[in-house]
């Protein structure tokens, strides 16, 4: 299903996040969205999804302008895992997958409705926690329920912000391998916020850089995470060489990163005296 | 989607079958522990019927009920009969409706608000209600009757809080800080003009309207229940059909809004329906304490906090509650002591305890 960003604008007041954004995603593959904090990917993702409404510019979902869509029809077009879940009084975790069914049933889930939701715990490897309540996992697991109930949703459009930020290394590559496999097989668009460059390098079919209010790199990921983009983007030096074919970044220390921690302090430690 | 539901099943391998069986047993498990509720609610509700100053025994008290059920327009003969039927049965009910609407009230506005401190009267719904009801005591307004004025008046100024959350809606995003916020400002006003009222009025009417605000079951009729239990019953239903959104919400507004709900007119919905049930109640009972606080929580100890499991078990638990609670009151005190004073200090203690207790996390 295409999205395409026409001349998108986004302020709070009068703080500019992103200008005249454009942008066309129309084939089902993985995209990442890199960039610096407070570059505006979230707000960016929000426009997508009627979180957010832009200052100017248009959203066109499968050539349809998003206002036209109500909350529910987009519902069943697009799914959304957010940054972190906040809840107070907690389910169990199937119940909680179960949600992502509420755009296509009504009052009562059917036996297919939990059917497809255990398939999706299973396929997030959550199928032991599957009875256990959602507040008695660790913040990993969260975002394996949450990207297990966003496929439960069965969408056309996946939208992530950040579902890898408190996973370990192994269950990074995983969700991010499983993401550019649904995009593959289930031929659904999955645009995600990451900030690992190299777990972005290793499974993007497509890296969207934001950066300085607009779109300052987008391409495959060779194209994209080079020497030159990754110092404008975070201001660190790096080196970058060739893994399994695609770029693997590796970072370098260096004097930008000077917290000044030495000017800073107020309280310097007082020094020893030397004889 | 028929042929997809069939494939579905076939394909179906070993792990997704038993988390599929898992899941039956587990909504079995909440099912039986609602019936066994029902069943503590009706035991309660039998002995219930037994106990009060005026000495009748178990078996008459037992034979009066069957024979009137059998004959509901045979005249009430004696005294006893009387007692039974037109003052034991309508109190046992008024406290069965009142506990079950006060606690579905509560339960959904702790889930709306997310807020484990929530119940029926976050909103101002009580402050509304005792101004309404001074206001007519002091004044001494009758509509017909000085008790039909006293009610009116309750139940009209019991809606003024959700009123002026609905109208600010339109100016503010009706979120769960802003709905709790406008409630604490409009019940601190309404406090205000209470307080102004009973300073002036003289000291018979004080009591009067003291009295009013502690909830007391003693004013129970067969008059007033078909009003209050249907305005129950259908908030009830209504809070039920709405409790998957309140799931949704309860995981954030954001993420409820991309599962397709509404998340603001939602919550007007809900406050309104929570309103109207704690007003009808409210008006007929005074101000019966910490049932609509204290049930949801227990509820959610034996059903866990899916508002499609937790709404049906607070109202059982609620009007279990509220029926033992009248028993204690009758059993303790020749007077019947009012059952706010009883559900507050049997309540506590016992919340307490489960608190300690309780080895899950719930909240």
């Amino acid at each position: 299903m295409e999205i395409k960003l026409e001349n998108l604008s986004f302020s709070y007041g009068s703080v500019p996040i992103f200008n005249d954004i454009n942008l066309v995603i129309d084939k089902p593959e993985l995209v990442c969205i890199l960039g610096p904090n407070g570059a505006g990917k979230s707000t960016l993702m929000h426009c997508m999804n009627k979180l957010q409404t832009p200052t100017s510019g248009t959203v066109y979902l499968d050539g349809k302008d998003l206002k036209s869509y109500s909350l529910k029809e987009l519902a069943k077009l697009v799914s959304f895992v957010p940054h972190s879940e906040d809840t107070t009084f907690s389910m169990s975790v199937l119940d909680t997958v179960l949600m992502g069914r509420m755009p296509h049933t009504g009052t009562i889930m059917s036996q297919e409705d939990v059917l497809i939701a255990a398939e999706n715990i299973k396929l997030l490897g959550m199928q032991e926690f599957a009875m256990q309540g959602f507040d008695e996992l660790s913040a990993g697991q969260h975002q394996k329920v949450m990207i297990a109930r966003s496929l439960t949703q069965e969408p056309q459009v996946m939208l992530l912000d950040e579902p890898t930020a408190n996973l370990d290394v192994k269950y990074q590559m995983l969700v991010m391998r499983l993401l550019r496999d649904v995009a593959k097989l289930k031929g659904i668009t999955v645009i995600t916020i990451c900030h690992d460059l190299n777990v972005t390098s290793m499974y993007a079919d497509r890296v969207v850089m934001l950066y300085d209010h607009h779109i300052y790199a987008d391409g495959s990921p060779a194209e994209v995470l080079t020497k030159d983009n990754i110092k404008i983007l975070y201001g660190i030096d790096c080196q970058i060489f060739d893994v399994q074919g695609r770029p693997h970044i590796a970072l370098l220390d260096g004097d930008e990163l000077d917290s000044h921690l030495g000017d800073n302090m107020v309280r310097k430690p007082q020094e020893k005296e030397t004889e | 989607m028929k042929l997809r539901k069939k494939e579905l099943l076939e394909t179906t391998d070993e792990d997704v079958k038993i988390i599929y069986g898992q899941y039956s047993a587990f909504r079995y498990k909440k099912i039986i522990a609602m019936v066994a509720l029902f069943a503590i609610l009706l035991t309660a509700s039998l002995y219930g019927m037994t106990v009060g100053s005026y000495p009748i025994t178990m078996g008459e008290v037992y034979q009066i009920i069957v024979d009137h059920l059998f004959d509901l327009g045979s005249p009430l003969e004696n005294i006893d009969q009387r007692v039974v039927w037109d003052q034991r049965m309508p109190r046992l009910l008024t406290a069965i409706v009142a506990g079950a609407g006060l606690a579905v009230a509560g339960a959904a506005m702790q889930s709306m608000m997310k807020n484990p401190l929530a119940d029926p009267y976050t909103t101002g719904i009580s402050s509304g209600a005792s101004f309404g009801a001074i206001l007519a005591i002091t004044f001494g307004i009758s509509l017909g009757t000085f008790e039909a004025a006293t009610i009116t008046f309750a139940f009209v100024f019991s809606l003024i809080p959700a009123t002026v959350i609905v109208l600010l809606s339109r100016f503010k995003k009706a979120t769960a800080a802003m709905m709790i916020l406008a409630g604490i400002s409009v019940m601190y006003i309404f406090n205000a003009m209470t307080q102004y009222m009973l300073i002036v009025s003289d000291a018979e009417k004080m009591a009067a309207a003291y009295e009013w605000t502690v909830g007391t079951l003693n004013k129970a009729s067969w008059s007033s229940l078909p009003l209050m239990a249907s305005i129950v019953v259908a908030g009830s239903v209504a809070l039920m059909i709405l409790s998957r959104y309140l799931n949704a919400m309860n995981s954030g507004d954001n993420y409820a809004k991309t599962v397709g709900v509404n998340v603001e007119r939602m919550r007007i919905i809900i406050l309104v329906v929570i309103s109207i049930v704690s007003a009808s109640v409210v008006s007929f009972t005074g101000i019966i304490g910490f049932v609509g606080l204290v049930a949801p929580h227990v509820t959610r100890l034996f059903l866990g906090s899916d508002n499609r499991h937790l709404i049906p078990g607070s109202l059982l638990m609620g009007a279990t509650m509220l029926v033992i609670c009248d028993i204690l009151s009758k059993s303790f005190t020749t007077t019947a002591l009012p059952i706010g004073i009883v559900t507050a200090f049997v309540g506590g203690p016992v919340f307490l305890f489960l608190i300690i207790r309780q080895k899950k996390e719930v909240w």
